[in-house]
């Protein structure tokens, strides 16, 4: 299995952090439409979890909706939603399935150990404003990832 | 965190037709969420375009966008906290679609014996009209007694 991207978006669909892991480029993608992906993946997920909440028994609760990951042929989006709304979307192909439980545990991993420690906690963090850049997000990110067995 | 038993349930089937159009849609399930008729014909055009962006939204693309079955890529299961996703698109664009509890297994071979019913009781229907709602009672009977078979052997696996 080979991770290709990862987005991290807030409630309001504002993109936090992204980027792109891919061994074998794609055709060159210009910073338009790659915003515009972007806003098509954060669409995607908001209109999905609509979807799915009016289709989910009310056995589920509240949260019957909660995407995990949505597959198509070409690859498998994985999503971790927190409570506050920000949603963390990570695309992968579909070789090696079996990994699902163990990729979900990760997102939630990024989330409470590297994006709340090292973001959230951050002295210089300002709500609305993140720069993400003064801090070693990117770097703790990629090291854990790499370290994962399903990260090729 | 809320903790999710894995029970096994078919919940709904829909049918879209290659424009966006619900041909088809019933409860599998007394368990299964009361959905009125407007709503059903929301969900089956909101899933249609989904289905397609998801596609595009993708950073991988198939060969021609189109998988291997010949038909174009797009959604083919949605695993969320409450509820299974399956779709199964035809070549020909219609797509069938059905949600189970998150327990449930052989959710993809329910939908092609779906669509070999599909091909059997309205397709060969003679007053059948393409991309209209389904409205064949041997459909309807061909589907509850498949779905009665297949969780009747799952209990017993």
């Amino acid at each position: 299995m080979a991770v290709h991207s990862i987005h991290i978006f807030d409630r309001r669909g504002k993109t936090l952090f992204t980027k792109r892991y891919a061994k074998s480029q794609g055709p060159a993608e210009d910073a338009e439409q790659l915003s515009e992906q972007r806003k098509l993946v954060f669409g995607m997920l908001f209109s999905l979890r609509e979807l799915v909440g009016s289709l989910a028994p009310e056995s589920a609760g509240k949260n019957g909706g909660a995407l995990h990951s949505i597959k198509t042929a070409a690859g498998t989006l994985h999503n971790y939603e927190t409570i506050s709304g920000m949603r963390i979307a990570l695309y992968t192909d579909n070789n090696n399935i079996d990994a699902s439980p163990s990729i979900r545990t990760a997102l939630k991993y990024i989330y409470t150990e590297l994006w709340v420690e090292l973001v959230l906690r951050s002295p210089l963090y300002i709500p609305n404003n993140i720069d993400i850049r003064s801090t070693n997000f990117e770097q703790k990110l990629d090291a854990y990832l790499g370290s994962m067995p399903w990260f090729r | 965190f809320t903790l999710v038993v894995n029970t096994m349930a078919f919940l709904h089937l829909f049918i879209v037709n290659k424009s966006g159009g619900l041909i088809h849609h019933r409860a599998l399930n007394p368990k299964a969420p009361k959905i009125g008729i407007n709503e059903w014909l929301r969900i089956g055009s909101t899933f249609h375009s989904l289905h397609a962006i998801a596609a595009e939204a993708s950073p991988l693309r198939m060969e021609g966008n189109k998988n291997p079955y010949g038909a174009d890529d797009g959604i083919q299961e949605i695993q969320a906290a409450g509820l299974i996703l399956r779709c199964f698109q035809t070549r020909t664009g219609v797509k069938f679609v059905i949600t189970a509890e998150p327990g449930t297994k052989d959710c993809a071979y329910v939908l092609r014996e779906i669509y070999v019913l599909y091909a059997d009781c309205a397709l060969k229907d003679p007053f059948y009209e393409l991309e209209m709602p389904i409205r064949c009672e041997l459909f309807t009977q061909g589907v509850d007694a498949l779905i009665e078979r297949v969780e009747k052997s799952s209990k017993q696996r």
